[in-house]
């Protein structure tokens, strides 16, 4: 049966007084009736319990059934008003159709870029890594003068036995592996590792076994275990690889183990292979640092505990060897915060930040719009509250149905966002590929369905509150003027919307300006090379072919004349680290002029290494004397060129020509010191990145230290394109040895642009933000102007009936934004010099409360708020006065 | 007690309960009266088994129930039959009746 009026809904305190009722009322009936019959009161008692029955199984039994009854109830009804509500919701957005698209399409904005950037937040930074007990794992890093240095040798095996915080610690030199005997030569990024490396992140083989003692004993024969990813490509997953070998740098590997799927640590190592320290290493190598130290954590030991054990046994080293670790200790940081750098983490809460805002003007927008429509219904409220809708009622009506409209633009809004997803990962700078798959899964659709509830919620409590006051101070039934107190009302209302829409603007557009601004003085940066039409490989000569040093600085001369000599090359020539590329390669300088500097005041360079056309390929300017030459070779006085930078640092007062100087390593031929005379001075290169001041960088004669890993840098004649020098570059090398492949196959514009990929990806998506933003607010001003100008057609027509002109009605009409656009925009400039703060570290070279951005920008964004006022404000001078008096 | 005779005799309660109340609108005390009337003694119902039936056919939706004022003004239960109560009844009782039947045929002399 149906209702007109629900029934009151009955506590379980009701029902049971009610079960009481009824059942006393049939024995006191039962009782009347027997006295009236001539039965004695005490015997009609008797007689009525036992004609009764068991009164207490009866109590209980319907009790209990009309408390479920009753719950039932609830729950149907419950149930049927909120079916109700959403179908009224729907009915209301099929009746104003434009209305649901400018809401959905809003929301869909704003969603669609939530998703998308939580997409990269979550993988970033929320995801657990793939090993077991990941928040377990811990890097161990030296620190010296406020940096973080790798650990050497001795150190990581002082630190392993001397440690009392972990589980398991191990060692990493990552190292590329050339891999032939399978298809063409490949360099395949993998690493050597310490004993525990599989230990640590507590991931087993799936196939064969880790590393077993012996073979992590130096002199050992080599061992291997595969990638899943090596293993499926380039062995076609077959079992019995196990046991077999394969060929790494020319050389025999045994295979023991394969890794399950997933499993690439460092950065998408391929292979690993074992680390071991010979009695030698383990002697010499204290002050040489080059391997990344991970370790797992001891049960119920935290961070903070093992940072103090390691700081300890830092400090015992430093006294123990006061030569090499003076000065250093050692910092315990969470595996992933050495994964994702604090720059990267920043700019992703910058973006997650921005993408907030977004969310809050599209809110404000859609608050605007249900409440320009609010206004409408008021008549429609006020009688169904008339009609005995609760308050509580009509505000779930309300909200019901922007909840609805927030669910329509989330799922739109999921499918912008996916598409924005793929989109992003064409742009997804390096630092971000290093977590893994960036994907809309489970977690972010959940995410996208909180947010959209959320979005829901808050744009809908505005007009919801609004619409429930209005109905319940009945003023609705009574009038339907457009120009009563509550119309002045809901204009103020929006008035404060469309101040809030342009802070909110303000403040993202003046952190887009901040981060364009930088972004154009990082790409204007005078690198200190010329990256235009320069190819550049990688080549390693596996020692078991070119055991002598002298092998590779004849290989390198001969392939280097080789590829000068073809047609469409200008000058080839080779570097040991080319600029940009990311890796360093620092030396101390032991002695300069044959005057020895003490351990501790040791300068640092970078060391390179390079052929005698290095500098002319890479359009690296000579300063002054002159660059390398063909006899700067063995068995010749050595010479050194150094950069501006390191010119000063070594000989601050005078001219650095002439002078000598020592590092502390030795190369190649004959063991002597790499160093030399110093012939020339090149212009410094900003090698580390274009927003890294240029570093002091001391270069040598390859062909006095010849190293086996070089890039080769080739420029192409007339500025043609360099990757189409590839091919015969190939050739070339072929020809000297068909085993050797070529690495990082790139034109030096490719690494220069991938070296600035972060700042352009957070700047292109923030200026993406701020544009939405724009347009959001452009919207939003326009439509209060509207809805302004047609509250007051009565009054504009009495003014102009009255004489005033129409100029004078325009003005009048956009001076009601004026207050609110000047009001929002200060309040936004106000939160960007507060908040941009936080952008400090993404900004290369502008401050973040830059002069020209903060007046620039809200100056636009004032004109073109005032446009979008003046243009419905306009059709204030095409009132006409007579029609507008009539028509209401 | 097996389940089975239990049924039946929930659904003996049952349609005695429906039938009462296919005479109109009346309190739990007035349908027990009514019963122990028509079966004259011949059955022995107590009053507990029949409220429970009460509410188990309110919850049913075959009766409605709403408090009222009884004769001697005090406040009263009342139950009414629904559409769906009346159904039910028409049902349960000609699967009554064939059901007397056929256990009368049974019990008749062998011809």
């Amino acid at each position: 049966m149906k209702r007109l009026f629900r029934l009151p809904w009955r506590s379980t305190r009701h029902i049971d007084a009610d079960v009481e009722d009824e059942l006393r009322f049939h024995l006191d009936a039962r009782v009347a009736d027997l006295v009236a019959e001539g039965v004695p009161p005490q015997a009609a008692r008797e007689r009525a319990s036992r004609e009764f029955g068991d009164a207490e199984d009866a109590r209980t039994y319907i009790r209990e059934l009309d408390r479920r009854a009753e719950h039932e109830r609830r729950r149907r009804e419950t149930m049927s008003e909120l079916w109700r509500d959403l179908t009224y919701g729907l009915r209301k957005m099929r009746a104003a159709p434009a209305f649901t698209a400018a809401a959905v399409a809003t929301i869909a904005l704003a969603i669609g870029a939530n998703t998308a950037v939580f997409s990269v937040v979550y993988a970033a930074l929320l995801r657990p890594l793939p090993y077991r007990n990941s928040d377990r794992i811990v890097a161990v890093l030296a620190e010296f003068r406020g940096e973080r240095w790798v650990a050497s040798p001795p150190d990581f095996v002082d630190w392993r036995a001397q440690s009392r915080s972990f589980a398991a610690m191990a060692a990493i030199n990552p190292y590329p592996h050339t891999l032939t005997g399978v298809g063409d030569p490949e360099v395949v990024p993998a690493a050597s590792v310490t004993a525990d490396f599989f230990d640590v992140f507590g991931v087993a083989p799936a196939l064969g076994r880790p590393f077993d003692p012996n073979e992590l004993t130096a002199g050992h024969e080599p061992t291997v275990v595969l990638s899943d990813a090596l293993w499926r490509q380039d062995f076609a997953a077959r079992r019995d690889i196990i046991g077999a070998s394969i060929q790494l740098d020319g050389k025999a590997a045994r295979v023991v183990g394969v890794m399950p799927p997933g499993f690439a640590y460092p950065r998408r190592a391929r292979l690993w292979t074992p680390l071991a320290f010979s009695a030698n290493d383990l002697a010499t190598q204290r002050g040489a640092h080059y391997l990344d130290v991970v370790a797992r954590l001891r049960p119920a030991v935290g961070a903070e505990l093992a940072a103090r054990d390691m700081e300890t046994i830092a400090a015992r080293l430093a006294d123990t060897y006061p030569r090499t670790n003076k000065g250093h200790s050692a910092v315990v940081l969470a595996l992933r915060d050495t994964i994702i750098g604090a720059t990267p983490r920043r700019a992703l809460l910058v973006l997650l930040g921005a993408v907030g805002l977004v969310t809050l003007i599209a809110c404000v927008n859609v608050a605007s719009l249900l409440l320009a429509r609010g206004t409408a219904r008021r008549h429609e409220l006020a009688i169904r509250a008339a009609l005995g809708a609760s308050p509580t009622g009509l505000l779930r009506t309300a909200l019901t149905e922007s909840v609805l409209l927030a669910f329509c633009g989330g799922a739109l809004g999921l499918a912008i966002g996916a598409l924005a997803v793929r989109a992003l990962a064409v742009l997804r700078p390096a630092a971000l590929t290093d977590v893994g798959p960036i994907s809309v899964d489970g977690i972010v659709i959940a995410f996208t369905f909180g947010a959209s509830v959320i979005t829901g919620v808050a744009f809908g409590m505005v007009p919801a509150v609004q619409a429930m006051r209005t109905a319940t101070m009945h003023a609705g039934l009574q009038s339907t003027t457009r120009s009563d107190t509550a119309g002045l009302r809901a204009g103020r209302v929006r008035a404060t919307l469309v101040a809030a829409e342009l802070a909110l603007s303000v403040l993202l557009l003046i952190g887009a300006g901040l981060l364009i601004k930088s972004f154009i003085r990082l790409q204007n940066v005078p690198s200190g090379f010329d990256a235009r039409g320069v190819l550049t490989f990688g080549i390693s000569l596996p020692d078991g072919r070119y055991p002598k040093p002298s092998d590779a600085a004849t290989f390198y001369q001969s392939l280097i004349t080789e590829l000068d000599s073809l047609p469409d090359v200008a000058v080839a020539g080779g570097i040991s680290i080319v600029p940009l590329d990311g890796a360093d390669f620092e030396i101390s300088v032991m002695s300069v002029d044959g005057r020895t500097i003490p351990d501790a005041d040791q300068p640092s360079p970078q060391i390179r290494l390079a052929t005698p056309d290095a500098f002319r390929a890479l359009g690296i300017r000579l300063v002054r004397g002159r660059g390398f030459s063909t006899s700067d070779r063995s068995g010749q006085p050595r010479v050194a060129i150094v950069n501006e930078r390191a010119a000063r640092l070594l000989w601050p007062t005078g001219d650095a020509l002439g002078h000598r100087l020592e590092i502390g390593t030795k190369f190649g031929l004959g063991g002597e010191r790499g160093g030399g005379e110093v012939v020339g001075i090149v212009a410094d290169v900003h090698d580390q990145g274009l927003g890294v001041p240029p570093e002091p960088t001391v270069y040598l004669s390859h062909a006095q230290f010849p190293v086996s890993d070089m890039s080769v840098v080739v420029r192409a004649r007339g500025g043609a394109d360099p990757l189409r020098l590839a091919p015969p570059a190939r050739a070339v090398v072929r020809r000297f040895d068909p085993q050797l492949p070529l690495a990082h196959v790139e034109s030096m514009s490719d690494i220069q642009s991938a070296s600035v990929a972060q700042p352009r990806f957070v700047t292109l998506l923030l200026a993406s933000f701020a544009f939405i933003a724009l347009v959001l607010a452009v919207v939003g001003v326009y439509g209060v102007m509207t809805y302004l100008v047609g509250q007051r057609t009565r009054e504009l027509g009495i003014r102009m009936a009255l004489g005033a002109s129409r100029r004078a009605v325009v003005l009048s009409t956009l001076g009601r934004v004026f207050k609110p656009i000047v009001l929002g925009l200060g309040a936004g400039i106000i939160a960007a010099l507060v908040l941009t703060r936080a952008m400090q570290r993404l900004l290369y070279d502008v401050k973040p409360s830059d002069p020209a951005t903060l007046v620039v920008v809200p100056m636009v964004l004032a004109v073109v708020a005032l446009a979008a006022a003046y243009v419905p404000a306009r059709r204030a001078r095409n009132v006409d006065p007579v029609i507008a008096l009539r028509s209401e | 007690m097996g389940s089975e005779s239990m049924d039946l005799l929930q659904g003996t309660l049952d349609v005695l309960v429906l039938r009462a109340l296919a005479l109109g609108t009346m309190h739990g005390y007035a349908v027990t009266r009514w019963i122990r009337q028509r079966t004259d003694g011949a059955i022995e119902i107590e009053d507990a088994p029949l409220y429970k039936a009460l509410h188990r056919l309110e919850r049913d939706g075959a009766i409605t129930a709403e408090w009222g004022v009884s004769e001697n003004n005090r406040r009263a239960r009342y139950y009414r039959l629904t559409a769906r109560g009346r159904a039910r009844l028409k049902a349960k009782e000609s699967a009554w009746r064939r059901y007397a039947e056929a256990v009368s045929k049974v019990l008749e002399p062998a011809p």
